[in-house]
C-alpha cells in the first residue's frame, strides 16, 4: 500500500500556513508525495510543471478562490481529482463545488481521519 | 456528529437581526461553515466565544460548551494522569482531552479548540516547539493559553518556547501546586469559572 501511495502526487493549496503545513506533514507520513501552494496562482504554476493525481484546496483564498481554481484544474487536467475544503464565512457553496467536478467537499474544522479516508478513496487506494 | 446551528437561531440567542449575524460571519467575527445548500452553520463553541466577547448572557443549554477546555499533550501516561487528576480535583467546569504525539496533537488542538494547552516539549513525531508554532498559526487558537513543560533546564529552551508563543514555562520535575497556580492565573485572564 505504501508503494501505491508513493506513486501518488498530491497538491495542497491553502493560504492558512498552519493547516497547509500540518496537512503536508500528515500526508507525507502516510506515504504520499506532497507539494504545497499558498494560493491558486502558485498552484496553477506548479501544475504547469508537474502532474498531480489529486489537489486538496481551500475555498476561501485571496485573489483566486478554490472554486475558480477547481474550474481551471478541470479544464487543464480533467483526470486530476479535486477535494475542496470549505472554510469559515465563505459564500461559495459545497454543492457548487460538486457540480463543477469536485470529488468531495469537506467542512472545516475537519478531522484528519476523514481527510485521509477521502484522499484514499479519491486516489482509489485499497485500505 | 457535532450539532451546529443556523444564523436565525444565533440571531434569536443574541437578540439581533439575522443580517447582523451574516455580517459577523463575513467580517470573520463569528466562525461558520457552509452546508451543501449554501446555508451558514455555526458551531456552538464558536457562538459561545462570541457571546463571551460581546458580554452577552450565556443560555443554560450552552453549559457544556461553556466548560473550560484543556488539552494535555504529553507522551508519558503517568504525567498525563497526574495532571488530569490535579485539574479535576482543583477546577470545576472543565473538559479535558489528551494527546501523546506531536502531529496528532496539532490536529486535536485544531478541532478541540482548547482554552488551555499543557504542552510537553519532548514528544514523538513533532516536538513541542513545532506543535507550539502550529498552534500559534491557527487564527482560531490565538487566544489559547499554552503552558510548556520540559525536563530541559537551560534558559535557551525557555526563551525559545516563549518566543514561539507559549505563555508560561515550567521545568520538570515540578510541584503540581506550581502548575495549578500558573493555570489559575491564565484561566483567570480568560474569565473561566474556577473552584475557590
Amino acid at each position: 500500500m505504501i508503494l501505491e501511495k508513493n506513486c501518488k502526487r498530491i497538491l495542497v493549496v491553502d493560504d492558512e500556513q498552519g493547516l497547509r503545513d500540518l496537512l503536508h506533514m500528515t500526508l507525507e507520513m502516510e506515504g504520499y508525495q506532497v507539494v504545497t501552494a499558498c494560493d491558486g496562482q502558485e498552484a496553477l504554476a506548479l501544475m504547469e510543471k508537474e502532474k498531480f493525481q489529486l489537489v486538496i484546496t481551500d475555498i476561501m483564498m485571496p485573489q483566486m478562490d478554490g472554486i475558480k481554481l477547481l474550474e481551471k484544474i478541470k479544464i487543464k487536467s480533467s483526470s486530476t481529482e479535486v477535494i475542496v475544503v470549505t472554510g469559515y464565512g465563505h459564500v461559495e457553496t459545497s454543492d457548487n463545488a460538486l457540480k463543477k467536478g469536485a470529488y468531495e467537499c469537506i467542512l472545516k474544522p475537519y478531522s484528519i481521519d476523514r481527510v485521509l479516508e477521502v484522499v484514499a478513496k479519491a486516489l482509489k487506494i485499497e485500505g | 456528529m457535532e450539532k451546529m446551528i443556523g444564523t436565525q437561531e444565533v440571531a434569536n440567542i443574541c437578540q439581533v437581526a439575522q443580517g447582523t449575524v451574516i455580517r459577523w460571519i463575513k467580517e470573520g467575527k463569528l466562525l461558520a461553515s457552509s452546508t451543501a445548500g449554501g446555508h451558514n452553520r455555526i458551531r456552538r463553541v464558536d457562538l459561545l466565544q462570541l457571546l463571551k466577547e460581546l458580554r452577552l448572557p450565556i443560555p443554560p443549554e450552552f453549559i457544556n460548551e461553556s466548560k473550560v477546555r484543556v488539552l494535555i499533550i504529553d507522551d508519558e501516561p503517568a504525567m498525563k494522569a497526574m495532571i488530569r487528576c490535579m485539574l479535576e480535583e482543583n477546577f470545576e467546569n472543565i473538559l479535558i482531552e489528551e494527546a501523546a504525539e506531536g502531529l496528532m496533537a496539532g490536529w486535536q488542538a485544531h478541532s478541540f479548540r482548547p482554552d488551555l494547552i499543557i504542552l510537553d516539549l519532548m514528544l514523538p513525531g513533532l516536538d513541542g516547539f513545532q506543535v507550539c508554532k502550529f498552534i500559534r498559526q491557527f487564527p482560531e487558537l490565538k487566544r489559547t493559553k499554552i503552558i510548556a513543560i520540559s525536563g530541559l533546564h537551560d534558559p535557551e529552551t525557555k526563551e525559545r518556547i516563549l518566543n514561539l508563543g507559549a505563555d508560561q514555562f515550567l521545568t520538570k520535575p515540578f510541584d503540581l501546586s506550581s502548575l495549578e497556580e500558573k493555570i489559575r492565573g491564565l484561566l483567570k485572564q480568560k474569565g473561566a469559572s474556577i473552584r475557590p
